[in-house]
């Protein structure tokens, strides 16, 4: 199977796109890259936007083929469309100190990328201003000594702060941008978001949005008829941005709490506000109390909002039979009776109790199996 | 007469509804087409409608000693078929008091040789019985037929290499072909694994891909080829397109069944079709000295 028939396989209508192909004189990668979508579209049969997700998936495929061990005579020829944008030099490469960043990787490169080591301003800047931000982050990181373990999670929990809401507190703390500074802006580059590759990146970069703030606030239709992605994909995408641009601002210094070099989960800065809950999603039910932790100064964060007031039962048969059960949950072992989930436990008892003693009927006696 | 066997050991594959449809594909343009059902669960006589309780059976042919040509049915969409039944169990037995037990089937196709232009042996989902041994000691081309599905490749890989070994311990020379079948593309899960098997293949494999389709399962159930059932379906287009690659492939090869001696590796049929002149009015009937395959063959002779 050639590379031709595996795209009309996986992309195509099988044999019957192939045949197309090939009766318009189309029988290799380069024919069909020479092909505009207006131009391919009658040919295969469809519209310009099938043709143009057609040639995508045909340039994703050749870069994926040309990676893969294949036979040399099966190896399909790339032409100058296709080839890898240009490499980072080797300064860059070895500023980046065998980090992978997709697209300057010095590892996986393609048969046609091999030997093209020139890179244009742009790129060598967009890197650059990456690197810089993250070696300003670990050095500050370093200066301030951080645990990056759980006990410092437990730590920060445990502390006196104000009750979770919905906004990160990272948000109300960020302080304004002086007039004239410049927005602090993450470009785009590969792997910074979950499933972002190298050609997305240049998409969307061709449409406009090359950083993360560009792209988590553009509107997703717009997004996708730009950079001609998909939908699903550039909401999705769109998502992670947002998700990441909110986990950012709680540090102490304001900067960003993502990094590539770090760990993924921040331990939060000492002495500062708890970590916030995830955003958005609300507990459906109110947490059970919990003691004060011992030597903390006062009540944990996870202390919400009082459990309500349960409703006495109308009609307690044998309350004081009851009462003097051995099986009272009253005493022990939540250490002390004004303990609220002990009062309510011991009113589920109760009321377990008293169904029994229902279902056993009145001739059995009154105060059920545990009198 | 150029023999194909259709063979893998995983069961549920496709090898019964690749024969009786190639088979079909291959009468609709004009070949003499005989499809042996090597399988004693008689699934491809079934799919073409025949009761295998009834008449003779491959078993009397192998185990008996009856002459194949009085064991010929004519059956739907132009195909000839020596019928398989639950008998051809006994075959297995019988064979061990043979001398050359994976011989007879050949000899058997060979009072055949003048009367069809191919014939497609449905083998059983078993690579070490008698059953297949008579398949590949017959055959000229040998069709792995591999579903797009978990283990596939795998139980491929490891098919290769029983076949190879197999081969090898006969003496016998076939040239091995991958055909992907119950191919979906909707999943992602299908789309790597047909780019894994191209990647593993090479040109060993078939660029047709026969696709999933109820058109497929439907026809069987009604006894015939898919093209009778349903003429524009996706399915039938697949099969068409098959036919055509194998035609192709007899154009670089086409050593019949008679003169058939050491084999070759054979490249890609495109490949072959760009070096060689058009027509190749001498290639049928001789052996393709030229084409030496890549590694990605298991059954290879320095």
């Amino acid at each position: 199977m050639d590379a031709l028939a595996l795209l009309c396989n996986l992309y195509g209508d099988g044999p019957a796109t192939l045949k197309r192909l090939r009766s318009a004189g189309c029988d290799s990668f380069g024919a069909l890259e020479d092909l505009e979508p207006d131009q391919l579209a009658p040919i295969l049969g469809t519209n310009e936007a099938a043709a143009r997700r057609f040639l995508r998936e045909a340039r994703l495929l050749v870069e994926r083929l040309a990676d893969e061990e294949l036979e040399q005579e099966e190896r399909p020829p790339l032409p100058a469309a296709l080839a890898t944008p240009a490499r980072p030099s080797e300064s860059v490469r070895a500023a980046l100190g065998g980090l992978s960043t997709g697209a300057g990787s010095t590892q996986g490169r393609s048969a046609a990328g091999r030997g093209n080591d020139d890179v244009d301003a742009r790129s060598s800047e967009v890197i650059d201003r990456v690197l810089a931000t993250w070696r300003e982050r670990d050095l500050v990181r370093a200066a301030a000594g951080e645990r990056m373990d759980g006990g410092a999670l437990e730590d920060h929990l445990g502390e006196e702060g104000p009750e979770v809401n919905d906004e990160p507190a990272g948000r109300a703390e960020e302080p304004a941008e002086p007039e004239g500074a410049e927005a602090v802006r993450t470009p785009l580059v590969p792997r910074l978001l979950d499933g972002l590759d190298r050609l997305q990146c240049e998409a969307l970069e061709r449409a406009g949005f090359a950083t993360l703030e560009e792209l988590a606030d553009a509107d997703a239709l717009v997004v996708g008829r730009q950079a001609e992605l998909e939908l699903t994909r550039v909401m999705r995408l769109q998502f992670l941005a947002r998700r990441l641009l909110g986990e950012r601002g709680t540090t102490a210094a304001g900067e960003p709490a993502f990094s590539l070099s770090g760990p993924s989960v921040p331990s939060g800065p000492s002495g500062a506000r708890p970590w916030p809950l995830a955003r958005g999603i609300e507990p459906t039910a109110p947490l059970p109390a919990r003691e004060p932790r011992r030597g903390s100064a006062g009540p944990s964060p996870l202390d919400r909002v009082p459990l309500p007031a349960p409703r006495e039962p109308e009609a307690m048969p044998g309350e004081a039979e009851l009462a003097g059960s051995k099986f009272s949950m009253s005493e022990a072992p939540f250490g002390g009776a004004t303990s609220r989930l002990a009062d309510e436990l011991d009113r589920a008892a109760r009321l377990l109790r008293h169904e029994d003693a229902h279902e056993a009927g009145p001739a059995e006696g009154t105060g059920g199996p545990f009198a | 007469m150029r023999v194909l066997s259709l063979v893998n050991q995983k069961g549920g594959c496709g090898k019964t509804t690749a024969a009786i449809n190639l088979a079909a594909a291959l009468a609709a343009r004009g070949r003499r087409v005989l499809m042996v059902d090597l399988d004693p669960q008689a699934h491809g006589t079934l799919g073409l409608g025949v009761d295998p309780g009834r008449g003779l059976s491959l078993h009397d042919v192998l185990a008996e000693g009856v002459s194949p040509r009085s064991a010929v049915l004519h059956a739907p969409g132009g195909i000839d078929l020596i019928p398989s039944s639950p008998r051809l169990l006994e075959f297995e037995e019988v064979s061990a008091r043979m001398l050359r037990p994976e011989a007879v089937l050949r000899a058997a196709l060979s009072e055949l040789a003048g009367s069809y232009d191919d014939a497609l042996l449905d083998c059983p989902a078993r690579a070490d019985g008698v059953l297949t041994a008579n398949a590949l000691y017959a055959s000229s081309v040998v069709l792995l037929v591999v579903e797009t599905g978990a283990f596939a490749l795998q139980g491929a890989l490891r098919a290769l290499e029983l076949f190879g070994e197999i081969g090898e311990r006969q003496g016998s020379s076939f040239d091995l072909r991958v055909l992907g079948t119950l191919f979906d593309r909707r999943t992602r899960f299908a789309r790597e694994l047909l780019v894994a098997m191209q990647a593993r293949f090479g040109p060993a494999m078939f660029d047709t891909v026969v696709r999933t389709s109820v058109r497929l399962r439907e026809a069987a159930a009604h006894g015939v080829p898919v093209r009778i059932l349903d003429p524009r379906s996706r399915a039938t287009g697949d099969f068409d397109a098959l036919a055509e690659e194998v035609l192709a492939v007899e154009l670089e090869r086409g050593a019949p069944l008679e003169e058939r001696g050491a084999h070759t590796l054979v490249p890609a049929p495109r490949a072959a079709a760009a070096r060689a002149p058009a027509g190749l009015a001498g290639g049928q009937g001789q052996a393709d000295e030229a084409g030496e395959a890549p590694a990605a063959h298991h059954h290879s002779r320095s």
